[in-house]
């Protein structure tokens, strides 16, 4: 980085960047755990030794009406983003007051303008002081988030800890709303073991009292997913509803669990493209066999007979899962901008006027046939034995 | 000297944790050479029959085997199924129909011992010559 003018710390900034964007990110960051602590220290005593006291005493209402007035403005900044970017009550607040401090690459751009004569010798270290004791308020921010923040947009007033999982399964399942119940209920009743996990600490308490065991904790963790046994697991079901979590989860299960099974639940069909891509094994829509038995009906109620129906919905559902894998395929190998261009699109419009051909057959062009029923053979066929 | 012929099992038992004989003929087809076993309720557990797929299957073999346990003489519901289907109109029969022409036919099937006299007199001959014609 030096040769190119720039400096060293911004040369680690940029890989440890470029190091989050690779599949080997799960592993650094758990390798890393155990020197973070000690490089953090180290690190924090720098900043402190840092701090010239003469020049503190000597200017002290200058450094904290600059420290409080910077604080104040990025506050008031960040509050305005939070806002813009609707991220909404305790989160907002959090926001605001975790970044409300001038940042520790402060120090960083003081040494390299001082170097280069940008800034007069006399003012850096009174902004370095500046950076130095916002950092050193950020502590009492948070204490004050905790305390006043966090009660007004709870009703407990404390997170109640992850629950200590007491028991392995051989089916983890992450998320036990709408969805994950039905799944859960249906292996339960069957004998099958499951462990449950959801984070909303309300929905827990929910299930308990309906006797259905599930556990507190976030499973997109590895610490809770290796407590909950996932280690000894050979399915898990992804029934959780944030999209993106979703998709980081099975990544993660598939890259340090290669033996487990993994099932996933889509919002939509790129949510399904993204689930399939990161290597779930097996994907449904969370509407699609809703709607698909809605549609049955639907053809029911305007005089179809029930078999009839039956078979149109099957046939429906064979065209569209050879389809979805046909515009999966086309998906996956563009890279990510070009995904849903033209030749996604053309292909899309084309599978769909296909389908209403395949759906409305005529029987004799049996090769053509979408769904494929008993049918007699022609009026005259006992003429062929002659 | 031997003719090597491909030998395809279409196995049916809608209940296998049941099964006390079929279970075990199945296990022994599975570890036979050259012969390709299909349990059809495992691969279509809900009877939606892949009949192009299945066509295909009869086309590559020479000699097609029914493995099912005999209930009210005849096979269970998903073969009967198969044979509704995969056994049209100018495939298995009529004009053009010839797909299996010269291919063998046999059954395995198991139902307690004396059942068989009944059956043979009225079934065997005329319904597999009308389906293999």
């Amino acid at each position: 980085m030096s040769l190119v003018g720039l400096s060293p710390a911004l040369g680690t900034f940029l890989a440890g960047v470029v190091l989050a964007n690779s599949e080997f990110r799960h592993e650094l960051e758990t390798n890393i755990e155990p020197f973070k602590g000690l490089l953090l220290g180290l690190f924090f005593i720098t900043v402190g030794a840092g701090i010239q006291f003469p020049v503190l005493t000597e200017n002290l209402g200058l450094v904290l009406g600059l420290t409080l007035g910077v604080m104040v403005a990025k506050g008031a900044v960040l509050f305005g983003l939070a806002l813009l970017f609707k991220l909404r009550g305790a989160n907002g607040w959090l926001f605001t007051l975790s970044l409300a401090q001038a940042g520790e690459f402060g120090f960083v751009l003081l040494s390299y303008s001082t170097q280069n004569h940008v800034l007069p010798a006399d003012i850096v270290p009174i902004l370095s002081l500046v950076v130095a004791i916002s950092m050193f308020l950020t502590p009492l921010l948070f204490i004050l988030y905790d305390v006043l923040v966090l009660p007004r947009y709870q009703d407990n007033s404390e997170q109640p800890d992850p629950d200590d999982i007491d028991e392995h399964g051989t089916v983890i399942i992450a998320g036990i709303g709408r969805f994950g119940q039905i799944i859960n209920r249906l292996l339960r009743a069957n004998g099958i073991h499951t462990v449950v996990l959801d984070r909303e600490p309300g929905q827990v308490e929910n299930m308990r009292q309906i006797k259905i065991q599930s556990f507190y904790g976030d499973a997109s963790r590895p610490d809770l997913l290796h407590t909950a046994g996932v280690d000894e697991a050979s399915l898990f079901v992804v029934a959780i509803d944030e999209r993106e979590q979703a998709v980081a989860l099975v990544e993660h299960l598939k890259h340090s669990h290669g033996h487990l099974r993994v099932l996933a639940r889509a919002f939509d069909r790129q949510h399904h493209y993204q689930l399939r891509e990161a290597g779930a094994d097996f994907v449904i829509n969370e509407t699609y066999y809703s709607a698909l038995a809605m549609g049955r009906e639907a053809l029911r109620s305007v005089g179809v007979h029930p078999f009839k129906a039956q078979k149109l919905g099957n046939a429906f559902d064979d065209l569209e899962q050879r389809h979805r894998e046909a515009l999966y395929q086309t998906w996956v190998e563009k890279p990510d901008g070009e995904r849903y261009g033209t030749s996604y699109q053309s292909l899309f419009i084309e599978l769909e006027e296909a389908l209403s051909t395949a759906m409305d057959d005529d029987r004799d062009d049996h090769h053509e046939r979408s769904e494929r029923e008993w049918a007699p053979p022609p009026k005259n066929y006992l003429s062929d034995f002659d | 000297m031997l003719i090597k012929r491909r030998v395809l099992v279409l196995f049916a038992h809608p209940s296998l944790e049941r099964s006390e004989v079929n279970v075990e003929l199945l296990r022994r087809s599975r570890e036979t050479e050259a012969v390709t076993v299909v349990d059809l309720y495992e691969q279509y557990p809900d009877f939606r029959i892949d009949v192009e797929a299945e066509q295909q299957r009869l086309l590559e073999h020479d000699v097609i085997v029914f493995m099912f346990p005999l209930y009210w003489y005849s096979t269970p519901a998903i073969l009967k199924e198969w044979q509704d289907l995969v056994l049209e109109y100018g495939f298995a029969y009529g004009k053009d129909g010839n797909a299996l022409h010269g291919k063998w036919f046999a059954w395995s099937l198991g139902c307690p011992a004396g059942c068989m006299a009944p059956l043979l007199s009225r079934l065997s001959w005329q319904w597999s010559s009308s389906a293999i014609a």
